[in-house]
């Protein structure tokens, strides 16, 4: 056994011990000699200990920034949540008129901000979910669902903003069989789509959801009246932060993470996504999950971390 | 409602603005609320006032909401009340450790609406 300091020694300079002793092995193959060859047959042996040192001290460097990364981000969306939840609260009790009522006007704008904060909300759910993805901590958890009822809680939260945007949204509700999906990441998947489908439909339009259960599994399709992909645009869609040039005239920001997120969930889970489209005309896009449900991930036990007040 | 049968509530949150949302919305709806500003304070009013439920933050000076669950559990006067996570947090080992720990729900709250909080609510006391 080499003393404590030693082996801290060693630890820390791994890299350096391992170049130094590769030297000496070099050495000894230059001066070979019988005894130069238990020298080597020992170095050899050393060198491999090394190695795996070296390799063991990286992994665990790695593993600690992705962890501080994992551990930041969770920070920060709890930060980001914690105003915003406080804003919607108090709008919803202002929009009752719990507190009084309200002129046509006040109530308009309130609107607007009440719409602005479930944007943001919403937000804060993608890049908390992109950066799960990113650390491949995605967990998927299958229960039985009604996914029409997902489906249909969702067009309903959605009406009032359609209505805003003179929209019409059809979705012709379809009792369908239970399916085994984490209900979070689906209803992501469909407001992601649904809000695209939103933006990028100027007023009047209308908006077509359609879900269906066929051979290949439970097939979503959202279809729009809206201005369409650009062909050039197409192969680089489902890019993180990516954003068609057509996109960007749109009022309103999108932060190019709806489908990149979608095709991640999809990917993961087993599933398929994907969609026509002509510019100027309209898009349509399909997932489908498959009929045994969202394949759930295999769930390490993770560590708990320390938590602070 | 009469005032012998208004339900109390505990409401355990550190964030002022949140507080005050809440204990409003939760009031207009007809229930009696008592606040918690830290765990600590969180575990004495449970003991003191015995309330119907706890609605229960968890980052929290002092005691953390898991702690102060934990607590709860333990005590053989508090461990039936019945507990809802009001938090922030939505890592989903949270969420499975909020419910090892014993609460009956977990709620994202940026994700949720005061309706639909109370609605929820109603179904725990239905």
């Amino acid at each position: 056994m080499l003393p404590k300091r030693t082996t801290s020694l060693i630890r820390t300079n791994v890299l350096g011990v391992t170049i130094l002793s590769l030297a000496a092995l070099v050495l000894g193959l230059v001066v070979f000699s019988k005894a130069s060859v238990v020298f080597i047959v020992a170095l050899i042996l050393a060198e491999f200990v090394l190695f795996m040192l070296f390799w063991q001290s990286l992994r665990t460097k790695h593993r600690a920034f992705e962890e501080s990364k994992d551990e930041f981000v969770s920070l920060v969306s709890h930060q980001l949540r914690t105003p915003l939840t406080s804003m919607r609260l108090f709008v919803e009790m202002l929009l009752d008129g719990q507190v009084g009522e309200l002129n046509a006007k006040q109530h308009e704008y309130l609107r607007m901000v009440e719409i602005s904060t479930g944007r943001m909300v919403d937000l804060v759910s993608d890049f908390l979910n992109a950066s799960k993805l990113e650390l491949g901590r995605m967990e998927i958890r299958p229960q039985p669902t009604h996914l029409e009822d997902l489906v249909e809680s969702i067009v309903k939260n959605l009406r009032p903003l359609a209505d805003q945007q003179r929209l019409t949204i059809v979705y012709d509700k379809q009792e369908l069989p239970e399916v085994a999906v984490e209900p979070t990441l689906y209803s992501q998947i469909v407001n992601n789509l649904l809000s695209n489908a939103l933006h990028y439909t100027p007023d009047g339009g209308t908006i077509t959801v359609r879900l269906v259960q066929n051979a290949n599994g439970y097939q979503l399709d959202v279809t729009d009246t809206g201005i369409g992909i650009p062909f050039g645009a197409q192969a680089e869609l489902f890019k993180r932060f990516y954003r068609a040039d057509n996109a960007k005239h749109v009022l309103g920001e999108g932060s190019g993470l709806g489908l990149y997120l979608i095709k991640r969930i999809v990917d993961t889970c087993g599933g398929r996504v994907w969609y026509e489209s002509t510019e100027g005309k309209g898009t349509t896009f399909h997932v489908i999950i498959p009929s045994t449900g969202m394949v759930p991930t295999t769930t390490k036990p993770t560590k708990q971390k320390g938590r602070a007040a | 409602m009469e005032p012998q049968n208004k339900k109390t509530i505990l409401l355990a949150d550190d964030e002022q603005f949140i507080v005050i949302a809440y204990k409003d919305g939760l009031e207009r709806a007809g229930y009696s609320v008592v606040v918690a500003h830290d765990g600590e304070e969180a575990l004495q009013q449970a003991q003191a006032t015995h309330p119907d439920l706890i609605l229960l933050d968890l980052i929290m000076p002092k005691m953390n909401g898991f702690e102060v669950l934990r607590s709860l559990k333990e005590d053989a006067n508090c461990a039936t009340i019945p507990v809802v996570v009001l938090t922030n947090l939505s890592q989903s080992n949270d969420e499975e450790e909020a419910r090892t720990a014993g609460a009956v729900d977990f709620v994202v709250k940026a994700d949720i609406s005061l309706k639909d909080l109370l609605a929820r609510i109603e179904h725990i006391f239905a």
